[in-house]
């Protein structure tokens, strides 16, 4: 299983970052784990918005999810059902 | 339009997301072309400058002659990707001491830009934070850049409604906030917007209740005012404040967005707002363009049916076209003055691209 590659994950979450904080909002990397799964934390006005999921599935997911390495992208706080994560699947393609 | 009807979006938040419009948030140029590379995946077509061709010794940019490009590929993903056919497109504090976009000018720029390129399609909702803690700003803003604010937004981009984000300060406070309204009316706009029952960051939930909004109804008979985000939180008194002031109209974000992933809640909320509120007062939004595309949430909503055990249970009346059609656009063209036969007619007339 190829190793995460952080630099352009990180790369990759200052530009998230940028994007989301014209909504007062951010992101913050939580942890990696070897399996590939990253976990991130929504900060600011994202923390309380009821939009997250949209905001994972539409803009987080499409911009990170092909770092070398990452497998599965997960935020802490946002959950939902497998039901709801399917209907989101795709947003924004 | 979705079936015949004229989708008029109410919460665009359309901006130039190149790393030329975002030139004070990056200075690294690693940094600038990848969200040249990433926002392009979030729009299409917006990330093809080379930024740091226009980049000057004193490390300030020149618009580039692309920038029209910009606006293209902003058309493209609201008219062309989704089936949208005008849009309120603004609607973010915009102060002069810099909050939620480091450029406030550039900013209106875009959007004027914007609009002359496509003046059949687009209305600017202008935006204010009196408080300026919104984004942290080190500079708080105050009343008075507010109302010049307010001005320049008026004046000399434009704008067509203004909305307010009351953190901080009471919407009824007739020292504080009835300056920013009867400036507003005085510059001959009519339609106000509060942001309401969603917390933006650590502020009281409280100060997030409609409940200032009544008096500002009885106060101002003469304006509109749409109220955002009838949500669980104050929910019933949004709705018994929007049932009984004629004047006080619901913009339903993110409730259509739960159309398709909280199906059931959607059926709940909408289910009491055509109960209680009626469809004639009630506005959509797509929220975009951070959270997406539209069109797979509209296509959730076109399908949104009250199932026959809220029907039965609670009394909730089935949506009719009618009812999809003034939530999609009727509602929010009625607020503008626009007719919406004669806008179909309009936008049906207009060569492919405009």
């Amino acid at each position: 299983m190829p190793v995460v590659d952080k630099a352009e994950l990180e790369r990759r979450m200052t530009v998230v970052q940028n994007l989301l904080n014209w909504h007062l909002g951010s992101i913050e990397l939580a942890s990696v784990s070897a399996d590939g799964t990253v976990k991130v934390r929504f900060t600011g006005a994202c923390a309380g918005c009821p939009l997250k999921p949209v905001t994972l599935s539409a803009t987080v997911r499409r911009l990170l999810s092909d770092v070398e390495g990452v497998t599965r992208i997960e935020a802490i706080g946002v959950n939902i059902s497998p039901e709801a994560e399917l209907s989101l699947a795709g947003l924004g393609d | 339009m979705i079936n015949d009807a004229l989708v008029f979006d109410s919460t665009l938040h359309l901006a130039d997301l190149s790393a030329e419009g975002l030139e004070n948030a990056i200075t690294d140029k690693a940094e600038m072309d990848a969200t040249v590379e990433l926002t392009n995946r979030l729009v299409g077509g917006i990330g093809n400058l080379d930024l740091v061709n226009y980049r000057s010794d004193d490390g300030t940019y020149t618009l580039p002659p692309e920038f029209g490009g910009t606006i293209d590929a902003m058309y493209s993903w609201a008219f062309e990707n989704a089936p949208m056919d005008m849009a309120l497109v603004g609607n973010a504090p915009v102060i002069p001491t810099g909050a939620i976009l480091r450029s406030p000018q550039k900013y209106l720029g875009f959007i004027r830009e914007f609009r002359k390129a496509h003046p059949e399609r687009l209305l600017f909702g202008g935006g204010t934070d009196p408080s300026g803690q919104l984004g942290g700003t080190p500079t708080p803003g105050t009343l008075k850049d507010s109302l010049e604010s307010i001005e320049l937004q008026i004046t000399e981009f434009g704008a067509d409604s203004i909305k307010f984000y009351p953190v901080g300060w009471r919407c009824d406070d007739e020292e504080f906030a009835y300056p920013l309204y009867e400036k507003t009316r005085s510059l001959g706009v009519k339609v106000i917007q509060f942001h309401k029952n969603l917390p933006t960051l650590r502020e009281n939930v409280e100060s997030q209740g409609p409940h200032d909004l009544q008096q500002v109804s009885r106060d101002f008979p003469d304006m509109t005012i749409l109220l955002h985000h009838p949500l669980q939180l104050y929910f019933f008194e949004t709705v018994s404040i929007a049932q009984r002031n004629p004047n006080i109209y619901l913009v339903c974000t993110p409730l259509i967005q739960y159309s398709l992933y909280r199906p059931r809640l959607a059926q709940e909320l909408f289910g009491h707002l055509l109960h209680e509120v009626g469809s004639e007062k009630l506005i959509w939004g797509s929220e975009g363009v951070l959270v997406g595309n539209p069109t797979k949430i509209l296509d959730a909503f076109e399908k949104l049916e009250i199932p026959q055990d809220l029907r039965e249970g609670y009394g909730f009346p089935q949506f009719t076209e009618q009812d999809k059609a003034n939530i999609l656009g009727a509602t929010l063209a009625t607020v503008f003055g626009i007719d919406v036969e004669a806008k179909k007619k309009e936008l049906a007339g207009l060569p492919a691209g405009r």
